[in-house]
């Protein structure tokens, strides 16, 4: 189901609420953990057997390690299933066509006629929730978190319908508490709302309209240099406004049941490096790369040399574990390759001297370059677009014709609207941390617009569905 | 005093978020039907089911239905917003957006993913002008351009008037020619006749629909009868064919499919009518208006291009009208609008009789319908045709 609906709006967010006050505190996970399956079946219902599934390895699994008197073998191999469990759903259901197709083309290159393409369907959000549930059995195996002691409180942990299909990836110990004890407050829900609403608006208002004009000139043949940057400026805006603002409805939606997620964006296009980036731009997949695999690598205690290949193989990996396409893990090697090069530098960027605004603008820069292979459907599209963008392709006899389209004036001014917003650097979180009675009346005065215009907009899932 | 505020938030938030599903329960207990939500347990929660209901309770939602307009008109007044499937050009011209995506995305054959449904269409008429072959007719391909080949220019400011953008085109049309295939290529005429038209201000294509203009109409007539012309059937046909038919000019309001296309509510009001010149044919001697005739050894497979001012007002005054009065002679037509990739000719294969004593078959199709074709390019086998008069012969 998508926050964007009607469907989700008018009958599963009112039902669940209402059912969710209704009932006696110590049923309300189990009711959560029920509806969020209802919630993520409504796509694919036989999906939620392959969560159901990694739920109950990893509470046994941890169930096991925390046993008395299990040995440090027994919870190594505990900690082993729960690895192969979720890495092996993973691997089938996200990389083994991506597998299979290299080998197909490696075959090929030797003249052989490689196999039959496997079709398999990519279970949307299971790189989130897998993502989540490693991190509670990689937490119990350090002892850093203790063991949850019901299932249907761990259930809920995994299936929370509101971060569950594009995050923020929710670590086990930053809602352990909040499983068993949560606040329900009418600041909280009030916050929670505003911040839905502005995510709603974020998506409907600004993302879906910028994310036409990028698809205008990604979908083009070749692009002249002037459209391909309104472009991929388009498609800048339309991923930061799209995922930063499914993070606030998560947020806001956990709020109005009494969680409290983490913060996933912080004005990443204020960042004045590719390092300031990551610390701005998807918080929580960041901070997980860093506690799960940078560290456990060796992190920076190493030596310099093995702390930029630790540096580039986790972008890489963090490439990768955005889709099973080379284009990602280009997109990965390119933003390992920037953060190393700063780490050579000093933790500071090459253009580090230049005055603040033109760091930040030349981030912005490197940033929408990295976006292109991002948003390709493939390495030679992307190519093709780096060479529109720099004027070394020859533009298709019909590129002019894009103007009309990408080069339109509502087109330039809803790319200037957002590039407004983002100027500015209000932040979601911010603006709801203390409501005045004009922040009453305009988060009600955007719902009542983004409801209008969603109804008017075509199906439009979230750019990280597909992660 | 935070609280109030806290309460007028959360209040207001519930009430819409409740209020909708509410009241759309109660519209439909008032109008004696079951409420809507509850065919969800209807039904096996199947993926099909599922996003069929959600389809519905979209589509029949009080709310939906209500306040969609309403935005649509808002958006259309603070910018000029009309939706997906419309481009705004210059000068009050509007253009159908999957037409100019023809152009500006890549070849069909080059990107996987634009392959239309159904097949290649290169193979396709290959194949259906071998069917014909065998049956003694010959396939005349003609595709139309489309408002954006011809003035690509009132779209966008930077292509100068007349400035070719239909590379796709060109290059389908040199792929069936290699392949065997005849083709009229009609752009070079539209092109070269722009400016004239353009000083004597007879647009050829109208600004607030997809298709041409009369002018426009003729243009392609002409074109069309004199490869027809060339035949040695025509040529040699007892009596010669002439003195049949006579044209008119004839000024038409016409109201643009475009603007309907954009579903703005009080369109009369703000998309103002074009008078357009289109010349109607009637039969000399009865003056009754152009009327098909089956028995014609000519049959024009089309769409919407040979539709308009047809079958529609002022009737008898399009493309087949024309070519008839061109030729002097009537001919036999299939067309469905938008269905000219597949649609017209599964309509032959129900009616393979209509076959019979035809020489020749022009297949119309606007150029964006080699990738946009409703319902694709379907491969059809022609079963039990009827011999034809070359057969016959």
């Amino acid at each position: 189901m998508v926050f964007t609906s009607h469907i989700f709006i008018f009958y599963f967010l009112p039902t669940v609420l209402l059912t969710y006050y209704a009932l006696p505190y110590r049923l309300r996970n189990l009711f959560l953990t029920f509806a969020s399956y209802f919630f993520y079946g409504w796509w694919k219902p036989w999906f939620v057997t392959l969560m159901m599934t990694s739920t109950l390895v990893d509470y046994v699994a941890a169930r096991v390690m925390s046993a008395e008197g299990a040995t440090p073998k027994r919870r190594k191999l505990a900690l082993i299933a729960s690895m192969v469990t979720n890495l092996g759903l993973l691997c089938v259901f996200k990389y083994a066509m991506f597998t299979q197709a290299n080998i197909n083309w490696l075959i090929q290159v030797f003249g052989g006629e490689g196999f039959g393409m496997l079709q398999i369907t990519l279970p949307i959000g299971i790189s989130f929730y897998t993502f989540q549930t490693m991190s509670y059995t990689i937490d119990v195996y350090r002892g850093t978190a203790r063991p949850v002691k019901r299932l249907s409180d761990f259930s809920c942990f995994v299936a929370l319908f509101p971060q569950l299909i594009a995050g923020p990836i929710v670590r086990y110990n930053t809602v352990a508490v909040q499983l068993y004890e949560r606040t329900h407050t009418m600041q909280r829900f009030a916050s929670g709302v505003s911040l839905f609403i502005i995510g709603f608006a974020k998506k409907i208002l600004l993302a879906n309209p910028v994310g036409n004009i990028a698809d205008a000139a990604f979908g083009a043949e070749s692009p002249t240099a002037l459209v391909a940057w309104v472009g991929v400026a388009a498609y800048a805006f339309q991923i930061y406004f799209d995922f930063s603002g499914y993070s606030d409805m998560a947020v806001g939606l956990g709020r109005m049941f009494g969680f409290e997620f983490i913060k996933n964006f912080n004005d990443p296009y204020h960042a004045d490096s590719i390092t300031d980036f990551w610390r701005r731009w998807h918080i929580s997949l960041s901070t997980f790369l860093r506690d799960y695999l940078y560290i456990p690598l060796g992190g920076n205690r190493l030596g310099r040399r093995r702390t930029y290949i630790n540096l580039a193989l986790v972008m890489l990996l963090g490439g990768l574990w955005h889709g099973a396409h080379w284009q990602f893990i280009v997109w990965g090697a390119f933003h390992g390759l920037l953060l190393t090069s700063e780490r050579l530098l000093g933790k500071t960027s090459f253009y580090g001297v230049m005055p603040h605004p033109v760091r930040v603008g030349l981030t912005f820069v490197l940033i929408l370059i990295s976006w292109v292979p991002f948003r390709a459907d493939n390495l030679s599209i992307a190519v093709n677009y780096l060479g529109a963008m720099f004027g070394l392709s020859t533009p298709a006899a019909a590129a002019p014709l894009l103007g009309g389209e990408v080069l339109s004036i509502n087109s330039l001014a809803m790319v200037t609207i957002c590039g407004l917003i983002v100027a500015l650097g209000t932040q979601a979180w911010d603006f709801v941390q203390n409501i005045t009675w004009g922040k009453v009346l305009l988060s009600l005065g955007l719902f009542v617009i983004a409801v209008a215009a969603m109804f008017a907009q075509a199906y439009n899932p979230f750019l990280y569905f597909q992660f | 005093m935070q609280w109030a505020k806290h309460f007028v938030l959360v209040f207001f938030f519930l009430a819409i978020i409740f209020g909708v599903p509410i009241t759309q329960a109660i519209l439909d207990i008032a109008d004696e039907e079951s409420p809507q939500i509850l065919e969800l347990f209807s039904q096996v929660p199947t993926e099909e089911h599922l996003r069929q209901f959600e389809s519905d309770l979209e589509e029949y939602s009080f709310f939906e239905e209500n306040i969609r307009p309403v935005y649509q008109l808002v958006r259309y007044f603070v910018r000029r917003g009309l939706g997906h499937k419309v481009l705004l050009g210059r000068e009050g011209w509007y253009f159908y957006h999957p037409g100019v995506k023809y152009f500006t995305q890549p070849y069909y054959q080059d990107v996987a993913a634009l392959m239309p449904e159904g097949g290649d269409p290169l193979e396709v008429i290959c194949d259906f002008a071998k069917q014909m072959r065998e049956r003694g007719i010959q396939v005349v391909v003609v595709p139309i351009p489309g408002k954006a080949s011809i003035y690509p220019d009132k779209l966008s400011a930077l292509v100068d008037p007349g400035q070719p953008v239909h590379a796709h085109t060109r290059r389908f049309t040199k792929e069936l020619r290699d392949a065997g295939v005849e083709v009229i290529d009609i752009h070079d005429v539209f092109l070269s006749r722009r400016a004239e038209a353009d000083r004597l201000n007879r647009p050829l294509y109208m600004r607030t629909d997809t298709h041409w203009t009369g002018h426009g109409v003729i243009l392609a007539a002409e074109a069309i009868a004199g490869r027809i012309k060339k035949e040695f059937w025509y040529r040699e046909m007892e009596p010669p064919p002439r003195d049949r038919y006579e044209r008119i000019k004839v000024m038409v309001e016409r109201r643009g499919d475009i603007p309907k296309m954009t579903k703005i509510p009080m369109q009369e009001r703000l998309f103002s009518p074009e008078l357009v010149d289109a010349y109607q044919v009637m039969e000399k001697k009865s003056r009754e208006l152009y009327q098909d005739d089956p028995q014609s050894p000519v049959l024009l497979l089309g769409d919407s291009f040979s539709r308009v001012f047809q079958t529609d007002a002022p009737k008898s005054a399009g493309v087949i009208a024309n070519l008839a009065y061109e030729l002097q002679m009537p001919i036999t037509t299939i067309i469905n609008d938008g269905g000219a990739s597949t649609l017209v000719r599964q309509q032959l294969a129900r009616n393979t009789k209509i076959l019979r004593g035809k020489r020749l078959i022009i297949w119309e199709f606007v150029e964006r319908d080699i990738r946009f074709g409703m319902r694709g390019w379907q491969p059809i086998f022609y079963q039990d045709a009827p011999p034809s008069s070359a057969d016959e012969d």
